[in-house]
């Protein structure tokens, strides 16, 4: 390389540096305006949901939060972790990613727990009808529902019917999901648990 | 008399302490590993045991802080053994719910067993 190429290479790495600091205020507000308190993308096990129950406890405590209502919100973000756990056993298959993302939010009384992940498109329905038919649930019947899965579901990895029972079940709210389609295989699936002060 | 089951805790599975000769049965902390049925299938194989040969009583102690419904369905898995080893007449068993007095979580799913189990099943709260 002469010496006017390396002048070339070294203002083409710093235009890619400029650029990724470009990225990083918006980044920044928009977590800053959607009030995320914590933020997590990568592969998620449950080591890293120790570390990430230890970090929202001091969060939770900072404000000032009930015993109570951070017992809730760590048991719904152990079960939405549960949701997004990688598949060790599907480690191997072609498109399958184990990274999923986590963001809790803060919004006037309440906390927010969203989760993200990659989900076999074929699965998109059948997670669907379940969550529509729960957010039409009473107490009492998702009572009756969860027990009735509890019994008849075999234990699988990933999304499972009674994961999402239990979810909705435990943040005493309705779940707000959203799915974009990728591919034949694989779909980005969101959900969204709101545990709030005055539902508890 | 089959031999004791002690399994340390973890951060993410529980202590499991099932020690018949001192009629010490007890399962307490977190269970959330990835793979709960892997993690169950000895704790499960090792009750089954135990129902062929059990004490006259069996006093059986949950204390859990946290679990996912991964989890759930192998300790209900659990349960069953225990109901069975009770229904047939072999140990009076009673099983004891701990749950902390604010999570109500925990106390309605020890609400959930209960209801469909028929073994003794009492819940207990916890006070600091």
């Amino acid at each position: 390389m002469n010496a006017i190429e390396s002048i070339e290479a070294e203002t083409l790495d710093m235009q890619e540096e400029q650029r990724s600091l470009y990225f990083t205020y918006p980044t920044y507000k928009d977590m800053f305006d959607n009030n995320i308190i914590f933020a997590y993308r990568g592969v998620v096990t449950s080591d890293l949901v120790t570390n990430v129950l230890e970090i929202m406890e001091e969060r939770l405590e900072e404000d000032g939060q009930s015993k109570k209502l951070s017992k809730k919100v760590f048991n719904v973000m152990v079960e939405c972790l549960t949701n997004v756990y990688v598949d060790e056993e599907r480690l191997g298959d072609e498109g399958y990613d184990p990274q999923a993302l986590l963001l809790v939010k803060r919004v006037n009384n309440s906390y927010r727990v969203v989760t993200g992940s990659l989900i076999a498109t074929r699965n998109v329905d059948p997670i669907k009808r379940v969550i529509d038919k729960i957010n039409n649930m009473e107490k009492e019947e998702l009572k009756s529902f969860y027990q009735e899965t509890l019994i008849l579901e075999e234990p699988a990895n990933g999304v499972t019917k009674l994961g999402i029972i239990d979810l909705a079940r435990k943040s005493r709210n309705k779940l707000v999901y959203n799915f974009k389609y990728e591919s034949q295989r694989f779909t980005f699936f969101t959900l969204e648990s709101q545990i709030s002060k005055n539902s508890i | 008399m089959i031999e004791a089951l002690k399994i340390e805790p973890t951060h993410k599975t529980p202590k499991v302490y099932f020690d018949p000769a001192n009629n010490h049965f007890e399962l307490s902390g977190r269970s959330i590993p990835e793979d709960s049925v892997g993690f169950y299938k000895k704790i499960l194989d090792w009750v089954e045991d135990y129902g062929k040969t059990p004490n006259t009583k069996t006093e059986f102690k949950f204390e859990l802080e946290y679990f996912n419904t991964s989890s759930s369905k192998n300790i209900l898995e659990l349960l069953k053994k225990l109901e069975k080893i009770h229904l047939q007449g072999q140990s009076a068993v009673q099983i004891t719910w701990y749950y902390d007095e604010d999570d109500e979580d925990m106390e309605e799913t020890g609400e959930d067993y209960k209801a469909l189990l028929q073994v003794p099943l009492e819940l207990i709260m916890k006070v600091y």
